[in-house]
């Protein structure tokens, strides 16, 4: 039999774990996920040095750092457009920068939501857009018909609808909009890589931009916060539960329509699997709790948020989750050697990286004041 | 015609929603829901595409849903991989096909590959 593959590029394709057991059982498809594994590196590799060099350049003031990238920086507009229940993006412009509410709720709710990021990366890092230079922020909602999903696709945000009963509108998310235009700022600064500990990075930080964003959004604070990823779209039937919980990993749902919340909040439950490219969403949750520990021992979401983006200009796109504390500690420490952290930063951070079995460091209990519940 | 079809990724990585299978020969299928999946896999037109038409990946993209398509005639196994970035016009409506029935056979307890 002629078997002819139309796999035109290096993809992984990821599976549960459940289904890769079932593979390994019945015949050579093992060795076809390693093999998707290793193409899907050397392609991120390929993309990471392109971007990384771009971005180089770019903090270097470098003037042609990308044929398509205008000489001068943009006015990061805001353009939603709504798809209609398309396949497709683009299809309609639904609502342009300074433009009155138009009465949808994903439409507005993309619309605000982007606005208050811009606002955030202006205030808090006088970053200008996702590239810091200046880009439109594309958001398509309404994109296909029961679309239970939103990504990022290199330049702009796509949000589904949901079905209606597992998820709803994927673009009321306050979490999920920051979140994705978070994948965008990782892409122009760090640009790490979408596997394995890198991978879970990139997922972390975005996490971190979505509570932040927020939290910045709604005026919330530390102690305020729900500390969850992704509340808002849950359906009727799963009201109360995310997708996602900063502040303890593995708690966010637990229902017969999504299993349990697969998510370790301490290294001795990392997810090894080959699932999810290697756990990216999953293994996330391990800094995402060092974060939230931060955060509350510090006693403000927003000062934990500048160090965390100080941090990820200096990370290289194969980073790991050690890499990142340790990279964080030093950063917390140059931070409050310029003023801008409280004495005892990086003694915070390494607290919690250790805490959350990142770090192997015998760190003495801080006396806290700040009320933080346990995991 | 054996068609074998996974769907995984997305934002909530590793949500059942997102990562589901689904298997089928239509010979095993009634005469219309067979008739009914012949026609969607002509219509996508996999069977004659030129690999070098596909629109490539875009390798930046995150959260996205990845499907894995298998096409078994007679004669020839056509294996397709794509994402929610590069996904022809004319193959959505077999992957969606697929994916309820995936989603359907997994409510009804028997989805695994």
């Amino acid at each position: 039999m002629e078997t002819k593959s139309h796999r035109h590029r290096a993809w992984c394709q990821f599976v549960p774990p459940y289904v890769i057991d079932e593979l390994v059982k019945v015949d050579q498809e093992d060795i076809r996920v390693a093999a998707q594994v290793t193409s899907h590196q050397a392609t991120a590799d390929r993309a990471s040095r392109v971007v990384r060099e771009r971005s180089r350049h770019h903090l270097a003031g470098s003037v042609k750092v990308d044929e398509r990238r205008p000489d001068t920086p943009g006015e990061a507009a805001r353009e939603v457009f709504d798809c209609r229940n398309q396949w497709e993006k683009r299809v309609r412009i639904a609502r342009r920068e300074d433009a009155p509410p138009t009465g949808d709720i994903d439409v507005d709710s993309a619309y605000n939501v982007a606005g208050a990021a811009l606002q955030y990366l202006k205030n808090e890092f006088n970053r200008n857009s996702v590239d810091d230079w200046g880009m439109n922020l594309g958001l398509n909602v309404h994109f296909g018909v029961d679309y239970m999903n939103a990504f990022w696709d290199g330049e702009e945000v796509v949000f589904g609808d949901g079905d209606g009963e597992i998820f709803v509108g994927f673009a009321r998310s306050p979490d999920v909009i920051a979140h994705e235009l978070g994948h965008g700022i990782t892409q122009y600064t760090a640009n790490l890589r979408y596997f394995g500990q890198a991978g879970a990075l990139n997922e972390h930080f975005s996490d971190v931009l979505g509570t932040v964003v927020t939290q910045f959004h709604s005026g919330e604070t530390v102690r305020t916060a729900d500390w969850l990823i992704g509340d808002e779209i849950m359906g009727p039937a799963l009201r109360g539960q995310a997708l996602r919980s900063m502040r303890a990993p593995g708690t966010a749902y637990d229902n017969p329509l999504m299993g349990t919340d697969p998510q370790p909040a301490h290294m001795d439950n990392y997810y090894d699997g080959l699932a999810d490219n290697q756990g990216v969403h999953i293994n996330s949750g391990i800094p995402n709790r060092a974060f939230y520990l931060v955060a509350t021992e510090l006693d403000d979401t927003f000062t934990a948020g500048r160090l965390w983006y100080r941090a990820l200009q200096r990370l290289r796109p194969s980073a790991s989750f050690v890499d990142a504390a340790e990279i964080l500690v030093d950063t917390a420490q140059l931070m409050t050697g310029e003023g801008k952290l409280p004495t005892g930063s990086d003694e915070i951070v390494t607290a919690a990286f250790s805490e959350v079995g990142i770090l192997k460091v015998d760190v003495p209990p801080r006396r806290s004041t700040r009320h933080r519940p346990p995991l | 015609m054996q068609i074998r079809f996974e769907m995984s990724g997305g934002l909530g990585g590793a949500l059942p929603t997102a990562q589901t299978a689904y298997q089928v020969d239509t010979e095993d299928l009634p005469d219309e829901q067979a008739e009914r999946l012949r026609r969607l896999v002509e219509e996508s037109r996999l069977l004659d595409a030129d690999r070098e038409a596909l629109t490539p990946e875009r390798r930046l993209a995150r959260d996205v849903l990845k499907y894995h398509l298998e096409l078994t005639t007679r004669d020839s196994s056509y294996h397709f991989d794509f994402d929610d970035t590069n996904v022809p016009a004319p193959v959505r409506p077999l992957l969606e096909h697929l994916r309820v029935a995936a989603m359907g056979e997994r409510s009804d307890g028997g989805a695994d590959m």
